[in-house]
């Protein structure tokens, strides 16, 4: 018998959490909110989504959104007419931490449990707000359940920096979906080589981050797979820093489909 | 990166030599020509210009004795070719390095029946390539393999060509340095091969001994790549880079001349590879990015903006606050929603002189006339605006061309050593 994810209904999509407390919330993306203005999240993509997805047309088109987030792409992408399947990390095991001694990773996983918590509740939250029809699955992006069918486009923005296994992530969603929309932080000193660099080292102590890819890595591996892939779109989003001031970040995003 | 074969280039050259010369590299070519001249002449005298490696210059004239033992030759070695020249009466005069020499001087210096013989890079020493090619030669760099943009000479990948020594932007300007018409109006060639640019630059020191015997890909770039030089010579798409030749003296008849032998008036853009017949072995590159222009969000061309990403060809270096454009034609892509309905351009004019011709110009979107910009003189900053008809923008991508028919190469403002020709400079663009 298939055990479920925490959260996960017989039907294979999650049980839809009622979330009416914003200050249960933690808002990785900055929202307009109806009735309560403007949120702000870590990232702001109000400026320029399109940019970030790449200029994808969505319209009656099934979406995986792998990672949702806050959910503001889960938004946009409905708005524009998709129909979108949120895939959601189960709360164990949860995050893909990078290998960091236990010792020194210990202070962070009761309070990164918290805000994981605090993101899936926002995109509940917004969920309601919005009245998205957008539904949710819980697994692991290498472990997409059966039961949550084909699709005509996984999304993976600013998700595979996060895998320990970025490719075995594409190779599961490129299994499921017909085309892919990959987007990921534009690392010039990396361009025109297909490569991905190391981002964690024993000094940094960046255990939530993996890899900076060029464009160029994923060109090839979906080239590799038979997708077709269109220029890279690049855009600039605003992140906000530890400071609490916004930096531009250029992005970079692929729509990739095959033949 | 594997170990590298200095020697590739060169062998995969030879055919080329041998079917100009009848000999496979150019010290044996040299030799030989100075045995033709000796035997020619009856006297052994030989001018270097300048003095060679020792070594190299045994090599040459042991392949010329091997030819010709009597007379032996008699070496006089110039200081430099532009150097004050040693009287006499040569039976050779061999020509290895620049700066182009007073050539008909050396004309003066030869026998009747000498020869002057040129192995010599006829660039500035800052340019490995005329300016006109590298637009082509960047288009086809970023569709190269990585391993193939491995700098040896510095260690590194260079990901976009972007070394100085082949930067337009700091070479000097080139017709007056272009060696070529004092040579054609002093001697006529016999036998020469010339190379333009392309082969230099893509298998020369820095990253030929990147390519392979083991990959037949590699001698089909090779292949391809020479092609498409010669045809650009054969053509007046550039002129040579460098001569490998045999000259008697007297001035060049208009028939005899090499074709394209004339410097071309505009660099070919990029996109003229597919009319050349230009196919590369390798795996088609990515296309460049294309650069998201969100509506009410300006694009800045300065160094630090994103509009630097949109250019695509026919641009200098961006500065602080701008980017200006190089020459008569230039180009920027971007992507944007497709109902924005117009569309806002800041740039500068630059007006050296008083020729109105280099105020104006041409806008395209997607191949269709948008308007054109006046940059007066009393108020060179513009910012325009036009409207965008329905269906002119594409969901794939736009491309913005600028076509500014008076570009200043040749009046750059007094007391600056900047020679670019400078049409206008781009300031910002943004969409609505």
């Amino acid at each position: 018998m298939r055990m479920l994810a925490q959260g996960q209904a017989a039907t294979g999509f999650a049980t839809p959490r009622l979330v009416t407390d914003i200050a249960a919330c933690h808002f990785y993306h900055s929202f307009d909110l109806p009735g309560l203005g403007c949120v702000e999240g870590e990232w702001d993509l109000r400026g320029d989504i399109d940019g970030y997805l790449g200029y994808a047309p969505f319209a009656g088109r099934r979406v995986l959104e792998v990672g949702p987030a806050s959910g503001f792409c889960t938004l946009a992408m409905e708005q524009r007419g998709a129909e979108v399947v949120a895939l959601e990390l189960p709360d164990e095991p949860g995050w893909d931490f990078v290998p960091y001694p236990e010792a020194r990773l210990a202070p962070v996983l009761g309070p990164r449990r918290e805000v994981m918590d605090g993101v899936k509740n926002s995109w509940w939250f917004v969920h309601r707000l919005h009245g998205l029809r957008a539904r949710q699955v819980v697994a692991h992006a290498a472990e997409i359940p059966p039961l949550a069918g084909q699709f005509d486009l996984a999304v993976l923005a600013s998700v595979l920096l996060h895998c320990r296994d970025p490719l075995g992530v594409l190779q599961a969603c490129a299994q499921r979906a017909r085309g892919l929309i990959i987007t990921e932080v534009f690392c010039p000193d990396l361009e025109g080589r297909p490569v991905c660099a190391l981002v964690p080292d024993d000094a940094n102590f960046h255990w939530g981050t993996w890899w900076r890819f060029s464009s160029d890595y994923f060109v090839q591996i979906l080239r590799v797979m038979g997708f077709h892939v269109r220029p890279a779109v690049i855009s600039a989003q605003r992140v906000r820093q530890p400071g609490g001031y916004l930096d531009d970040y250029r992005v970079f995003c692929l729509v990739a489909e095959r033949p | 990166m594997t170990p590298g074969d200095k020697a590739w280039p060169a062998r995969h050259q030879a055919p080329r030599l041998r079917a100009a010369f009848g000999a496979d590299d150019p010290d044996t070519v040299l030799g030989r020509a100075i045995a033709g001249s000796i035997r020619r002449c009856g006297q052994g005298d030989v001018l270097f210009l300048p003095a060679l490696d020792p070594a190299r210059e045994a090599a040459i004239l042991a392949a010329a004795i091997q030819l010709a033992p009597s007379p032996r030759p008699w070496v006089v070695r110039a200081a430099s070719a532009a150097a004050a020249l040693p009287p006499g009466s040569f039976a050779a005069a061999v020509l290895t390095a620049g700066p182009a020499p007073p050539f008909a001087e050396i004309a003066s210096l030869l026998h009747p029946a000498g020869r002057l013989l040129v192995d010599a890079s006829l660039l500035p020493a800052s340019c490995r390539c005329w300016p006109e090619v590298l637009p082509l030669l960047r288009h086809i760099w970023q569709g190269l393999p990585w391993d193939l943009r491995f700098d040896r000479r510095l260690g590194r990948l260079d990901p976009w060509l972007e070394g100085a020594d082949y930067n337009p932007d700091l070479a000097p300007p080139v017709a007056p340095l272009d060696p070529l018409p004092a040579l054609r109006a002093a001697f006529t060639p016999e036998a020469w091969h010339a190379w333009g640019g392309l082969t230099e630059l893509l298998f020369g020191d820095r990253f030929g001994a990147n390519y392979r015997d083991g990959e037949p890909t590699h001698r089909v770039f090779f292949a391809r790549v020479q092609a498409l030089e010669d045809h650009l010579l054969a053509t007046g798409g550039t002129t040579p880079t460098r001569l490998l030749g045999v000259f008697r003296p007297g001035a060049s008849v208009p028939t005899a001349l090499p074709p394209g032998w004339a410097r071309p008036l505009r660099p070919l853009p990029p996109l003229d590879l597919v009319r050349l017949g230009f196919d590369s072995p390798f795996a088609s590159p990515p296309l460049p990015p294309l650069v998201s222009a969100p509506p009410g969000v300006v694009t800045w061309f300065g160094a630090a903006g994103r509009g630097p990403l949109m250019l695509r060809w026919g641009w200098s270096s961006p500065e602080r606050d701008l980017t200006w454009a190089v020459g008569r034609r230039s180009a920027l892509a971007f992507i944007c929603p497709p109902g924005v309905g117009r569309l806002t351009l800041r740039s500068h004019g630059y007006l050296p002189g008083t020729e109105d011709s280099g105020r104006q110009v041409v806008v395209r979107l997607n191949g269709a006339e948008l308007g054109v910009i006046i940059h007066p003189a009393e108020a060179p900053s513009q910012e325009i605006q036009w409207p965008l008809p329905p269906g002119l923008l594409r969901p794939e991508g736009n491309l913005l061309e600028f076509d500014s028919p008076g570009s200043h190469p040749a009046a750059p403002p007094p007391g600056t050593a900047d020679r670019r020709p400078l049409s206008f400079a781009l300031v910002s663009m943004e969409v609505r």
